[in-house]
């Protein structure tokens, strides 16, 4: 019997292995081998100062978990920079370097690793000395339930949908106002922690701790662990674990192989397995967010879509009737809401913007129009930050914020919509949209994204009701803007599932949640049937009906001459003109510009 | 190929059996639809243009037309025979067409030859050699440069050598994509006045182009595209009579 | 510290670096062209070595044709994996192929070398190339098998160099894997030269499995530090390098590991080449723009709407 305890055991310890590697690599998308590893940095660490100083097993965990989530931050570092190939190998670095060190440095043991002094003791709590795997189980199953209910709480809140926003796509994701350097940080000194608390259990349970323990072979199988049973899905993990540990025992007391064949045919099974799993069922044996409701609720959603195409043509017509004139500028606000001057970008020898000077009306269209490769979209991507101009200033609402990441000037008040939309794919509508809104509010713990609400740890797990309360709110408002562009029937479809125009009107759905005041839209009306881009249309002069302040990217004069205001001609980097669009094409000058000479 | 009549007689769409024929395609990437029920036809010798606002599709059906994207809806025939809505680009190039994209349009880290030598492979080495020879001939320079790094020569040199490669096959058909994008006017005039002995020579053109004049200088029939539909199918000098101030309306 | 302690330490640095050169290379090829995180180019690594082991003890087999069958071998399921478990895998996962082939490059290893060890156990067997003789000079030790390692390293290296540079096939490899878009333009296939160079740089691979085994032994897990290194000496050469450069790569890493001995003990020397890839990686993250590029922009295909 001790036998099958043992075996429980085990799938404990490496569920919480799993449970937190699936925050990482599903959630987060951060592929890493190193999970192992971090566990390494906890044992040691516990066993070390167990054996040498003779500390208390709480206290030698709390040090293992906590020196584990430190490594993890400081890993995470050069992580931020890095795309996925090469964070692999990052981890498989890192994996290598720690084991090399715990292998060789004397004190710790060396090849053959360290053994434990004394049993684990959970006074203060009770329970006493943990001796035979009987009396692991009950303390085991405790920690599993927490790391269960934390990872969760975590993912499948606010704080999550960002991680999951990140994970499909970091730079739309960024562009929306999400931190997410501060994201990506905590997510690996969160999961790095829970690797080390199991490293720890881990070492008092084995009673040693050796490089052996937490090889790659091992952080590969907890990987493998998180494939089986579904990125996205933590239950899953603790299946997976079990799956993995389970076969071999399996294998010899029921099928009655011996142990060492057993072992070996355990493992062909699992590979195979990966093997046949990632190409039949890339989702894993349960997928990324299942549960009973949300999969009713998306298939009634799905016999909503035909009937979205009339909710459009419906909404379009109240769109266009409750074009009330603009809101007058207050007073005390300057009617130039965006001024640049001098912008300047060089890419290695040519000069994409050279001395851009530029002005935004406040609650007008501005559209940018030019021949190609006048270098328009680079004057978007340098205005929100996601390139760094060489020079020049970006006055936004008088504050100059050239140099500032994207996510600030989000944050700011100034966004942008992308050529290719960069929905999250893999989210819902309506999810999609919530990711737009943030409640901002200057309290000093509302980090990172500077909300209330599921998006900060505090309000997260110290303020609960907050945190639901926001949430609520967030869905509603999301809900109206999603119903303002017709699309509230099919809010609860996955993104990647709606068709192009849809998309679009998601995504400006998405950038109105944000309540920025300056709009840039890069090609609203490309890509799409003219039925859809009256409505398109008619929402963007909407916008600028509700005083938001716009500058379109657009190559169809078609579309300029309905909705622009003013209109610059950019050539070769700068601003040679400005006016009406009827200005602009009847001057000879620009004509010849435009269309070329011979 | 035999000499055929001046470049601009319009050879008669009806009459003449056309060499390329575009109907009814629709296409896109993923979701999003670019291309809205095109049609257009290329007679033998010909060369039509394909104007537009940028994103208007004009890349997107080139690429339809050559193989290196699925067309979702409608038909399209070269020579007389159908292709598939899925027929690839090698399949292009075996039935004779040749396209030289707008960007990257050499391959960098191969020497001039070399990337010559891909334009004749599956050819018998004489033939091979005779081709590249002829190259050559037509324009000197390559043979100058035939051993340095295409990647380190100018744009105008790096055009210059990716038309080369695309006639190693002596196509019937060119599509070419913004070939004076980024070019000084001495040397874009310089890439058209060759565009326009191919076309004189019976090779058929379809030109993508922005610049406007120049498009007009070697085409004999223009395509408008705005937004993925052919808003506008006339002869070059009808197109040219409007007048550039009355261009935009159509862009 | 004496001159002969490190002439030593440097010959054993050029035996080792020659042959995480041949790795590199084989591998970089891969990685450069298909762009996909091979890991089971350990297996690769252990199958050859394998066959030619039981080859050559059960089926006595001399040498040569041991050596070749194992070659063989090694590039026969580099081109399996590649057409029918990559390829379908690829076209099924779209943007996330990355992850979808290295977990099924991780199953495919695990799976194959426990399938290994099940037929021909955990026990180490050997290969014999030559006869081993010991050879001294000017006070460096080494042996015939050495010598014959680091020429074969080398020739497999300058001859892929070669095939690359000169051959048609190489041309059409190198155009892939410069220009993927102008490379289908052009009419070559993508398909066809994907398992070309599967079959090239899992032909490397086998090679330097013999090698390996022949030096040390022939067991179960004796790719899995091999192709770690692979890796890192694909990356610091450069995925786009050609295989001489690449393996230079290699010859310099092999040269720090043994190097490092001077200054430390020497279970500390796979650290300081662990820690020299950690240090690039984070200094060098601009790099990585070509590799992104040369990965989105892999050939596209047209079946799924790329």
């Amino acid at each position: 019997m001790d036998y099958w305890w043992d075996i429980l055991n085990l799938v404990l310890i490496f569920s919480i292995f799993a449970i937190s590697l699936n925050l990482l690599v599903g959630y987060s998308g951060q592929v890493s081998v190193a999970h192992a590893a971090f566990g390494a940095i906890g044992g040691y660490i516990a066993a070390y100062l167990s054996t040498k100083t003779g500390l208390d097993f709480w206290p030698a965990l709390a040090a293992g978990a906590f020196g584990a989530g430190l490594a993890g931050v400081l890993m995470s570092l050069p992580a931020l920079r890095l795309s996925p190939e090469y964070l692999v190998l990052l981890t498989i670095a890192v994996s290598s370097i720690v084991l090399a060190i715990v292998g060789a440095v004397g004190e710790l043991g060396g090849a053959y690793g360290m053994i434990a002094t004394r049993a684990a003791d959970l006074t203060p709590l009770p329970g006493g000395e943990l001796l035979f795997p009987r009396q692991w189980v009950v303390p085991l199953l405790a920690f599993t339930a927490l790391t269960y209910l934390i990872c969760r709480r975590m993912g499948e809140s606010a704080w999550g949908r960002v991680l999951r926003a990140i994970r499909d796509d970091e730079i739309a994701a960024r562009a929306l106002g999400c931190n997410v350097v501060a994201f990506k940080v905590v997510v690996f000194g969160v999961t790095s922690a829970f690797a080390g608390l199991a490293g720890v259990l881990l070492f008092y349970y084995n009673q040693i701790a050796s490089p052996s323990v937490y090889g790659l072979d091992v952080s590969l199988k907890i990987f493998a662990m998180t494939i089986f049973g579904g990125l996205g899905n933590f239950l899953g993990s603790i299946l997976g674990a079990a799956v993995l540990q389970l076969m071999q025992p399996m294998l010899e007391k029921i099928i009655q192989i011996d142990p060492g064949q057993a072992f070996l045919i355990q493992l062909v099974i699992y590979g195979l397995g990966l093997v046949v799993l990632v190409r039949v069922r890339p989702q894993g044996l349960l997928p990324e967010g299942f549960s009973l409701r949300g999969a009713i609720r998306s298939f009634k959603s799905n016999a909503a879509t035909e009937s979205a195409s009339h909710a459009i043509a419906v909404a379009a017509m109240p769109l266009q009737d409750a074009r009330c004139g603009a809101p007058a500028a207050l007073p005390q606000q300057s009617p130039v809401i965006l001024e640049v001057r001098g912008l300047s970008k060089r890419f290695g020898g040519i000069a994409a913007c050279r001395g851009l000077d530029l002005d935004l009306q406040r609650g007008k269209i501005a559209a940018l129009v030019g021949p190609n490769g006048a270098g328009k979209t680079t004057v978007f991507n340098l205005l929100t930050g996601a390139l760094r101009a060489d020079a020049g200033t970006i006055r936004l609402q008088g504050k100059e914020v050239r140099g500032l990441p994207p996510d600030v000037i989000a944050r700011n008040g100034m966004v942008r919509s992308f050529q290719n939309v960069r929905l999250f794919g893999r989210m819902t509508a309506v999810e999609n949209v919530m990711l737009g809104i943030r409640q901002l509010s200057g309290d000093w713990w509302c980090w990172p994204n500077g909300t209330r609400g599921g998006e900060n740890l505090a309000d997260l797990f110290l303020l609960p009701g907050v945190a639901t309360r926001v949430e609520r709110e967030t869905r509603e408002q999301a809900m109206e803007w999603l119903r303002l562009v017709g699309l509230a029937g099919v809010a609860d479809t996955r993104a990647g599932t709606l068709s192009f125009g849809q998309q679009k009107l998601v995504s400006f759905a998405r950038l109105l949640g944000t309540d920025a005041d300056v709009l840039l839209l890069d090609e609203p009306a490309s890509g799409i049937d003219s039925k859809w881009v009256d409505n398109i249309l008619g929402l963007v002069a909407f916008m600028r009906d509700r005083g938001k302040t716009i500058c379109i990217v657009e190559h169809s004069i078609h579309v300029v001459e309905r909705l622009a205001d003013t209109v610059f001609f950019m050539e070769l980097g700068r601003i040679t003109a400005r006016g009406t669009i009827g200005e602009l094409t009847s001057n000879p000058r620009l004509t010849e510009v435009y269309f070329g000479t011979v | 190929m035999a000499p055929s009549e001046s470049a601009s007689r319009l050879p008669d769409p009806v009459e003449a059996e056309p060499l390329l024929s575009v109907a009814g395609i629709d296409a896109g990437y993923g979701r999003k639809r670019v291309l809205h029920n095109v049609e257009l036809a290329v007679g033998p010798g010909e060369a039509i243009a394909l104007l537009g606002h940028n994103g208007a599709g004009k890349t997107t059906l080139l690429q339809a037309v050559f193989g290196l994207q699925p067309i979702w809806k409608g038909r399209l025939s070269f020579a007389g025979r159908p292709l598939g809505a899925h027929h690839s680009a090698r399949a292009a190039v075996a039935l004779g067409m040749a396209m030289i994209p707008a960007e990257r349009f050499v391959f960098p880290d191969l020497t001039v030859l070399e990337n010559l030598r891909l334009g004749v492979r599956g050819l018998s080495a004489a033939e091979g050699a005779q081709r590249i020879h002829a190259a050559y001939e037509d324009l000197p320079i390559l043979r100058e440069r035939a051993g340095q790094l295409a990647g380190t020569m100018s744009g105008g040199e790096q055009r210059m050598v990716s038309l080369s490669m695309a006639l190693m096959r002596k196509p019937a058909l060119l599509l070419l994509d913004e070939p004076s994008l980024g070019l000084s006017p001495a040397i874009a005039e310089q890439m058209m006045a060759r565009v326009r002995r191919l076309v004189t020579q019976g090779v058929s053109v379809v030109l993508v182009e922005q610049n406007v004049p120049a498009a007009l200088g070697v085409a004999s029939r223009i395509y408008v595209l705005r937004s993925g539909r052919i808003i506008l199918a006339e002869d070059a000098q009808a197109f040219t009579a409007r007048g550039r101030e009355n261009w935009w309306e159509l862009f | 510290m004496s001159l002969e302690q490190v002439e030593q330490l440097a010959a054993a640095g050029i035996i080792n670096g020659s042959f995480y050169a041949l790795l590199g290379a084989g591998f970089g090829v891969i990685l450069g062209v298909t762009g996909r995180f091979h890991y089971a180019f350990a297996l690769t690594f252990t199958f050859a070595a394998y066959v030619t082991s039981v080859l050559e003890t059960d089926g006595h087999l001399p040498f040569p044709l041991s050596g070749l069958a194992g070659l063989i071998a090694a590039a026969a399921l580099g081109v399996a994996i590649e057409r029918w478990i990559y390829r379908p895998l690829a076209h099924a996962s779209g943007a996330l192929s990355l992850l979808t082939i290295f977990i099924s490059s991780l199953g495919l290893t695990i799976a194959g070398v426990n399938l290994i060890t099940l037929v021909w156990t955990a026990f180490s067997r050997s290969i014999t190339l030559i006869d081993v003789r010991p050879l001294h000079i000017e006070g460096v030790t080494f042996t015939t098998l050495d010598v014959l390692i680091v020429a074969t390293c080398w020739l497999l290296i300058a001859a892929l160099n070669a095939t690359l540079s000169f051959t048609d096939l190489g041309r059409s490899i190198r155009a892939a894997r410069g220009n993927p878009y102008l490379a289908r333009i052009m009419g070559l296939e993508p398909d066809a030269i994907y398992l070309a160079v599967f079959a090239i740089g899992s032909l490397l691979c086998g090679a330097a499995g013999i090698l390996d085994g022949a030096r040390y032994a022939v067991q179960p897990n004796m790719g899995i530090r091999p192709v770690v290194f692979a890796f890192v000496v694909a990356f610091l050469g450069g995925t786009q390098s050609r295989p001489l450069v690449v393996g230079l790569a290699g010859l310099l890493i092999g040269l720090i590991e043994s190097l490092s001995g001077l200054f430390v003990s020497p279970q500390w020397s796979s650290l300081v080449v662990f820690s020299v890839l950690f240090i690039y990686l984070v200094l060098r993250p601009l790099d990585l723009r070509a590799f992104r590029i040369q990965i989105l922009s892999a050939m596209p295909d047209p079946a799924r709407g790329e």
